[in-house]
């Protein structure tokens, strides 16, 4: 499951020193962090051997997730209700799946970018997303369309 | 199916298969099944996912309790064999005036068929579950000349789609993103752009933030905003309903300019037994609709075969009310609900529901009173109080079955799992052959 991450959960785990060799304070940093815009390896204090756990526990924190880190969409797996909602309206699943454009959800062999799971939302491919790719506009049709708030946005 | 000497040690994939769940029949399940359990399942909701990995609704990590053997109750209930609680299950249905067959929402087409037939040999009552409020509306429906229409053309031309004491999200939650609101359809190509929404509904809710308006009206008050909107659709004054006036004119006002509209309502209409009342209200506001534009009304139901239930009874009594064997004019019968009766009613046979849920307290007392075969695939509070006890397999999941879409559609149900119990149409079955036997 994916929480919303604070701000002050993160800067916990930095060094609060604020000397500034990644370019920003801590608070900055930490700020920075939850909108994916630096990584936690840009922290020079944390590449230290005895920091290695924060580095974890930030790692941990803001998650493995790849599709996070390229679309910002943040999937609340115990909110959703498996409805299907997203997968209907998200244009890119329209345009892979002519079965998402109806209603019906995406064949086994359909590329497409969101899923419905055993019951619960799945971002199966990231990259297609219109929000991986910079010189498209913004969409956020999944996330405001999404009546249980299963899905946010960094 | 896998038909290999290792069929339960394969991964068997079914594609498109119809989810047991509620009114939708969702006809788009992908599913692998291996050694005889789910291993993964696509597009299926929250519900369905319950259903299929047989746990508690919304919450498919707390497995829900199965009754193992058939048992009859001694002093406590026992296990025993399956021709032993047959036989019990017998004497008391034949030993009874007038017995009841209750529930049969869940189970498929031609298990209703058979419960009806029992009900028939017996003389006794046979009343689906929630029929006070489908009875109303299919009466009804039989009275009017209104248009009905598949879910498939409600997406491809409504442009106001109206839910009416009912939260979807809850009670059928593909129904939005499959047939109403957001798929895109053959004139609405913009898909939820086109349409618009509204919700009635005694509470806010998740509807109520989807909505275009929303309307909150009191518990059991649906028939004066009804009657009211009516008023407004003729051109005459409102000036005595004291309610959200401006709202109700806003709706109004939008339901006028709409060229086609559906109107989806659920049980909250039946709330303080106003369901008769309610639903002849909405009939009236839709007849008014429909003199401008196209309306269709359509109920949204919360068990997979409440469709088929009534369809049976209006192709084998020509009436979707309850029926009643037990006087001289075979089945006929002016009431919307039999359960009023239930103190005449000495034995029941209660077929995959849990009537200590979902009755009044009132009728509970009633029904405790009597002795109950009861034929459900798990353990619920009616199982405590039951004579006779039957586990069964779930229709579409570990059965075959015939299902009714909410909008009259019949689908198939697949069978995707073995199971070591009998299905609910095959106890029934033999529970009439025994019947058909012993009862003259």
């Amino acid at each position: 499951m994916l929480a919303k991450l604070s701000m002050y959960q993160l800067y916990h785990y930095l060094p609060k020193t604020d000397c500034e060799k990644c370019g920003f304070s801590c608070m900055g940093f930490a700020n920075r962090l939850i909108s994916r815009d630096v990584r936690p390896e840009d922290c020079p204090f944390l590449l230290e051997p005895e920091h290695s756990a924060s580095l974890t526990e930030l790692n941990r924190l803001l998650g493995p997730e790849v599709e996070k880190e390229i679309t910002g969409l943040i999937i609340d797996q115990e909110k959703c209700n498996g409805c299907g909602i997203c997968v209907t309206v998200c244009e890119v699943n329209m345009e892979k799946s002519k079965e998402a454009e109806s209603g019906r959800g995406p064949g086994f062999s359909d590329d497409v970018v969101l899923r419905i799971d055993d019951g619960k939302i799945k971002l199966v491919d990231p990259q297609s997303c219109r929000r991986a790719n910079p010189s498209s506009h913004i969409c956020r049709a999944c996330a405001e369309l999404c009546p249980t708030k299963a899905i946010s946005l960094v | 199916m896998c038909l290999c000497a290792f069929a339960t040690l394969c991964q068997i994939l079914y594609e498109s298969v119809v989810c047991p769940s509620c009114g939708c029949l969702c006809d788009d399940i992908d599913i692998v099944v291996e050694e005889n359990r789910v291993k993964s399942i696509r597009n299926v909701c929250e519900w369905g996912i319950s259903k299929f990995l047989f746990t508690k609704k919304f919450t498919s990590n707390v497995k829900r309790g199965r009754v193992e053997k058939p048992m009859i109750r001694e002093k406590t209930l026992i296990k025993t064999n399956y021709e032993t609680a047959i036989s019990r299950a017998v004497d008391i249905l034949k030993g009874s005036k007038k017995p009841l067959i209750y529930g049969l929402t869940n189970s498929g087409y031609n298990a209703q068929k058979i419960a009806l037939n029992i009900a028939r040999r017996l003389k006794g009552l046979f009343e689906p579950r929630g029929a006070a409020l489908l009875s109303s509306y299919y009466a009804a429906m039989g009275d009017s000349n209104f248009y009905v229409a598949p879910l498939e053309e409600i997406r491809n031309n409504a442009d106001l789609i109206i839910y009416w004491g009912c939260n979807p999200i809850h009670s059928t939650p593909r129904h939005l993103a499959r047939y109403s609101v957001y798929p895109r359809g053959r004139c609405k190509e913009r898909g939820s752009q086109d349409r618009v929404v509204f919700t009635v509904d005694v509470a806010e809710n998740e509807m109520g933030k989807l909505s275009r308006r929303f309307l909150q009206v009191e518990r059991g008050t649906d028939f004066m905003v009804m009657e009211t909107m009516v008023k407004l659709l003729k051109g005459e004054t409102v000036e005595d309903y004291k309610g959200d006036i401006a709202t109700i004119e806003n709706m109004v006002r939008q339901m006028t300019k709409v060229s086609y509209g559906a109107i989806f309502f659920g049980l909250g209409l039946s709330a303080k037994d106003n369901a008769k009342r309610n639903v002849e209200n909405l009939m009236a506001l839709v007849k008014e609709l429909n003199s401008k534009a196209r309306f269709v009304i359509l109920p949204l139901y919360d068990d997979f075969n409440t469709s088929g239930v009534i369809q049976l009874l209006i192709r084998e009594l020509k009436s979707p009310m309850p029926a009643d064997f037990s006087g001289d004019h075979g089945a006929k019968n002016s009431k919307y609900s039999l359960l009023e009766n239930l103190h005449e009613v000495d034995a029941a046979l209660v077929v995959g529901d849990d009537p200590f849920w979902s009755l009044s307290s009132e009728k509970s007392d009633l029904l405790k009173e009597i002795p109950m075969v009861l034929i459900d695939p798990y353990w619920t509070r009616t199982t405590n109080k039951a004579k006779v006890v039957f586990p069964t397999a779930v229709t579409g999941i570990e059965a075959e079955g015939v299902a009714y879409r909410m909008d009259g559609l019949p689908l198939k149900l697949k069978k995707v799992m073995e199971s070591e119990y009998p299905s609910d149409e095959s106890i029934l079955g033999d529970i009439y052959q025994r019947l058909y036997k012993e009862v003259p």
